[in-house]
């Protein structure tokens, strides 16, 4: 009795005690009688941040009267900001997906900025900011355009090199025909072409897919009149897209391996390329930065096929929101422009999303492919407001393409598979 | 109080087989030869299943840049460091968010087994008009997926100021494991006969005095084994921790660990690190608590 | 007078704490549950924001061809083969680490620790070092297969629908069979050692022993040990989406991952919720069944 009791009696105190060392429930912050104080939340792995980090610290040493604390809460977690500001607390700031920010234009959750725009508006004029289609519903704009990305064409040029090849290829019919070339001639040692071929929801050969039927002409879904949405891609195309795909493992120029890879960033794409096992892929502006620190100059970028076409690679990028529920909107709309100047960007290794303000920036020249690129691609935006999600258009595409990689369906079959999807998902 | 009765003289010795004179043996405790017939295969199976934790620490030793590359045997073993554990503990407050889980791990699996313990006690001992809709709605918890628990949960937990606290979750941790370890304690508690019960209650115990001094004792490995599983389950949540905690003071260590994933980068090494230090408070708890799994003979005479 | 009336009251209130924390905790939310399955609501909105939709989630899910797939997936592969690996492997394991040879040596503690290790990695973890060991290129299972001449070239475990499912179970397999065999472990200790004298002065051999001994006094153990670990697996989305996210293409999707998708992916709570709903039924209709056909045979000596 007398262990157990005492065992219980120690769990017990130890919770009392402990609940006074609890932090305060929720997050929003508070004014204090000397100044305020703001919660700015991002989802970026902390060891990712140091810059961002010294750029809050710059604010908050010029700024004594209006103190800023960065919280870091990695992975992006939209739901999780929905749900706080919904029950009225939340970071004052919070960084945004743009494919996100629809989710959360509502009046419960975020601040519409317009008005804070008119009152003390930014440096540069917002007309020039970056998808400003994926911050704007109903007339009101949601969050600021923060940063900017896209994928480029990565490669090894003494890949190319190696295997007769005097630059990177500028349609997708070079790039499978480069790869395959590269493939055999090292004889299986170099990949020719590696991509994220898994079927997984979240895999990034999304991106690939999407950029081939843009350059071919088509969209996976179009508002044919308000409200009304369909599938904007032939059953034929979509097959011929397909196949494209699907050929590149079959003529090796992707290793069957990469049936399995889902993210871009995987570590057999990533040290692939560095290590030089790999000679073309896809990344973003903070990815290639990774690889191009461990491949100690052999890789390079270059603009996507068919990439310096307007509307035939994607932009994507981040946000910054300011909370519905905050108590100093003035002072957070400072911070947020604090963050989106030239200033921040300095020390912060990311695009901003303004083109005026990346001009101003030293770009290395191995990340030239991203600066050309870029005034080239149009977000997401383009399926945004349809009763499909997003994320499910990804699945679905992800899941089709991978079933007849495995040889579970031929090519019309699984086209057929996605039209039916898009056509029940459309109807809502 | 009396305990168990003690456990009687070991099973009488065997005769030895011929040739064989080691004295200090008994019979049937003397090795031989044809042991490793047993114990070879069982350590390799054993070393099958260890071998994806050792490659775990493994990988936590390599270079980022050799994951998932194909390098050969010779080579695999260059470039070993503990690189990735110092920017573990340099960039981040790993130890605090282990810190974090032992005392919510530590604090809910105790309120666990006090509270499944008696109300195991309860459901085994008396015969009453809602015992079996009371096993039934315990098993029936079981059957809900966790993720539609979440909304309403936090909608009620900011209600009550319970956000970013142990309490908070240790609450939560404890409504979570008590059906399972309820469950097993049943189980346990059954084979367990009730002249047990009877003799302490002559001594003059109260219904929680047998609880925690005779028949817990008595089932301690049934008991040792539900705190656990209670722990693991409670260390390896991730859907809760991260949802209710979300200063960086109060992560716990999965929510930690997670942070470390990126939409632009994911730091393997780090994450194999992070989880080899995060083994090793279960590890020291299945080292010490394996032995006491499989004390109690006591049980098994008592039950003859 | 007073004394029946507080035996009477007793086990209600032995029970009560634990049963007040965990209706607290689930009550409340598990009527919300069925609440929302004939809403649609997205995780964005509040509560208040739901509309009605009737029977419309449970058609939908009932019209969809993926749910035949994922059900059978989730009865046949996801949980039936692993519940029996499980207890196979798990109860082979047990016995070993019993076994009187292991104590010779004085191998048992350590024997045991080396058991529970699977346990000590986070699905997470363990997913991702399982598919490293798997990687068709540069995975060390595929590398020894190769070096020993077994095949030419790696196998894709992971892209191949031939080895899918083979290695999902095996992840799931690997890491749950600590519980099973602790949860033996500890049962087998509680079989009196008389019993075993008895039987082998029948002269009966190992097997018989097992089986006329060991299973018969473990019988309960097993009962819950089944009871609980198919209704956790049924209900398991972590391992499956880790693992493969439901692929390739659509071959190993299960009822979880339909239901996380829907509720996540498509910002369907309502729908979620109903597939949570059915799966509900089904184990609930199990657990009855096999509760009962337990009891029966447990009554008839």
């Amino acid at each position: 009795m007398k262990r157990i009791s005492t065992t219980v009696a120690a769990a017990l105190a130890t919770t009392v005690a402990l609940t006074g060392c609890g932090g305060s429930s929720g997050d929003s912050s508070g004014g204090g009688s000397s100044g305020a104080q703001l919660v700015f939340r991002q989802f970026d792995p902390a060891n990712e941040v140091q810059g961002l980090q010294e750029a809050v610290d710059r604010w908050n040493s010029e700024n004594p009267d209006v103190q800023v604390e960065m919280q870091t809460l990695s992975p992006n977690n939209i739901q999780q900001f929905a749900r706080e500001a919904n029950s009225g607390s939340g970071p004052d700031i919070q960084q945004l997906g743009f494919v996100d920010v629809s989710f959360v234009a509502d009046p419960g959750i975020l601040l519409p900025l317009d008005d804070l725009m008119a009152s003390s508006p930014m440096e540069s004029g917002p007309d020039e900011l970056l998808a400003t289609d994926m911050v704007e519903f109903d007339d009101q704009t949601w969050a600021l355009p923060w940063t900017a990305d896209t994928m480029a064409l990565v490669y090894r040029p003494d890949a190319l090199e190696q295997a007769g090849l005097d630059g990177p290829p500028t349609t997708w019919e070079e790039l499978a025909s480069d790869a395959e070339a590269i493939s055999s001639s090292s004889d299986g040692q170099t990949a020719g072409f590696c991509f994220a071929g898994a079927g997984a929801a979240t895999g990034a050969q999304w991106f690939a897919i999407n950029y081939y039927i843009w350059a071919n002409g088509g969209n996976l879904v179009e508002e044919a009149a308000p409200g009304d949405w369909q599938p904007g891609i032939s059953e034929a195309d979509l097959a011929s897209a397909i196949d494209y795909f699907a050929g590149l493992f079959e003529s090796g120029a992707t290793p069957e391996s990469y049936l399995t890879v889902a993210d871009y960033s995987d570590p057999s794409i990533v040290n692939g390329l560095s290590s030089g096992s790999c000679a073309m892929s896809y990344e973003p502006p903070q990815t290639f930065d990774l690889i191009d620190g461990q491949a100690g100059g052999s890789v390079t970028t270059a603009p996507m096929p068919d990439g310096l076409t307007d509307g035939s690679t994607h932009l994507g990028g981040r946000a910054l929101g300011i909370n519905a529920n905050t108590e100093n909107p003035e002072e957070a709309w400072e911070f947020v422009k604090y963050l989106a100047s030239e200033t921040t960007f300095e020390s912060y290794d990311q695009y901003p999303a303004s083109p005026s303000t990346l001009e101003a920036l030293d770009v290395p020249e191995s990340q030239q492919g991203f600066v050309e690129q870029l005034p080239h691609s149009r977000s997401f935006a383009r399926y945004i407001g349809s009763p499909m999600t997003v994320a499910s258009l990804q699945q679905l595409v992800n899941q089709q393409f991978s079933a007849v990689y495995s040889g579970q369906a031929t090519s019309q079959a699984a086209a057929r598979a996605i039209l039916d999807g898009l056509e029940s998902g459309l109807q809502g | 109080m009396t305990r168990a009765p003690e456990l009687p003289a070991p099973a009488p010795v065997r005769p030895a087989p011929s040739g064989e004179h080691r004295p200090q043996r008994r019979g049937s405790d003397r090795r031989r030869a044809s042991d490793l017939l047993v114990v070879v295969p069982t350590f390799l199976v054993l070393g099958l299943i260890a071998f994806p934790a050792v490659w775990m620490v493994f990988t936590s030793l390599r270079p980022p840049q050799s994951l998932a590359t194909q390098v050969p045997f010779t080579q695999m073993f260059d470039g070993l460091s503990l690189e990735a554990y110092s920017r573990l503990f340099d960039g981040s407050s790993f130890g605090r968010y282990v810190g974090n889980s032992l005392v919510v791990s530590l604090v809910s699996t105790a309120c666990t087994v006090v509270l499944a313990s008696v109300a195991a006690y309860g459901l085994s001992r008396f015969r009453f008009r809602l015992r079996g809709s009371i096993v039934l709605l315990v098993i029936a918890t079981q059957l809900l997926p966790f993720v539609v628990l979440i909304t309403p949960i936090y909608i009620a937990f900011a209600e009550m100021g319970l956000l970013n606290s142990y309490v908070g979750l240790v609450v939560v941790y404890t409504a979570m494991t008590l059906p399972l370890a309820i469950v097993l304690t049943l189980g346990y508690f059954e084979s367990i006969p009730q002249v047990l019960d009877e003799a302490a209650r002559i001594d003059g115990c109260s219904t929680l005095g047998v609880i925690f001094r005779v028949i817990i004792p008595v089932a301690a490995p049934g008991i040792v084994t539900v705190a656990v599983t209670t722990f693991i389950a409670t260390w390896e949540e991730y859907l809760f921790a991260s949802v209710l905690m979300t200063t960086d003071e109060l992560k716990t260590v999965q929510v930690g660990l997670a942070g470390y994933f990126g939409e632009y980068a994911t730091d393997w090494s780090l994450i194999m690190a992070g989880a080899t230090v995060a083994a090793v408070p279960t590890l020291i708890l299945f080292a010490v608590v394996q032995k006491r799994i499989v004390s109690g003979l006591s049980a098994g005479s008592v039950k003859g | 007078m007073t004394t029946t009336v507080r035996r009477r009251a007793q086990p209600y209130a032995l029970t009560a704490p634990a049963l007040a924390v965990i209706g607290v905790l689930f009550v409340f939310p598990a009527v919300y549950n069925v609440v929302l399955a004939f809403q649609r609501l997205s995780p964005f909105e509040s509560p208040g924001d739901a509309v009605w939709v009737g029977f419309a989630n449970f058609s939908a899910l009932f019209r969809d061809p993926q749910t035949r797939t994922s059900a059978v997936n989730t009865v046949l592969w996801l949980t039936a083969t692993t519940v029996v690996l499980r207890l196979v492997l798990g109860m082979g394991l047990a016995l070993l680490l019993q076994s009187r040879v292991l104590g010779r040596w004085g191998l048992r503690g350590v024997a045991r620790t080396l058991v529970l290790v699977p346990w000590m990695l986070p699905p997470v973890v363990a997913v991702a070092s399982w598919r490293w060991l798997l990687d068709a290129n540069s995975g060390v299972v595929n590398q020894v297969l190769v070096g020993l001449g077994l095949v030419d070239r790696g196998i894709p475990f992971l892209a191949s629908t031939d080895t899918v499912w083979w290695s999902v179970v095996a992840i799931i397999v690997w890491r749950e069979l600590p519980f099973v065999v602790i949860v033996l472990m500890a049962g087998l200790q509680s079989i009196p050692q008389e019993q075993y004298e008895a039987a082998s002065l029948d002269a009966a051999g190992r097997l018989q022993s097992f089986w006329y001994v060991t299973v018969p006094n473990l019988r309960p153990v097993i009962t819950v040990i089944v009871l609980v670990t198919v209704i956790q697996t049924f209900n398991n989305f972590v391992y499956v989406w880790l693992t493969t996210g439901g692929g390739p293409g659509t071959y190993t999707q299960v009822l979880a991952t339909q239901l996380y998708s829907a509720a996540f992916i498509a910002n369907d709570l309502g729908r979620g919720a109903a597939i949570g709903i059915v799966m509900t039924c089904v184990m609930a209709v199990f657990a009855v069944i096999y509760l009962r056909v337990s009891n029966e045979r447990e009554e008839t000596p």
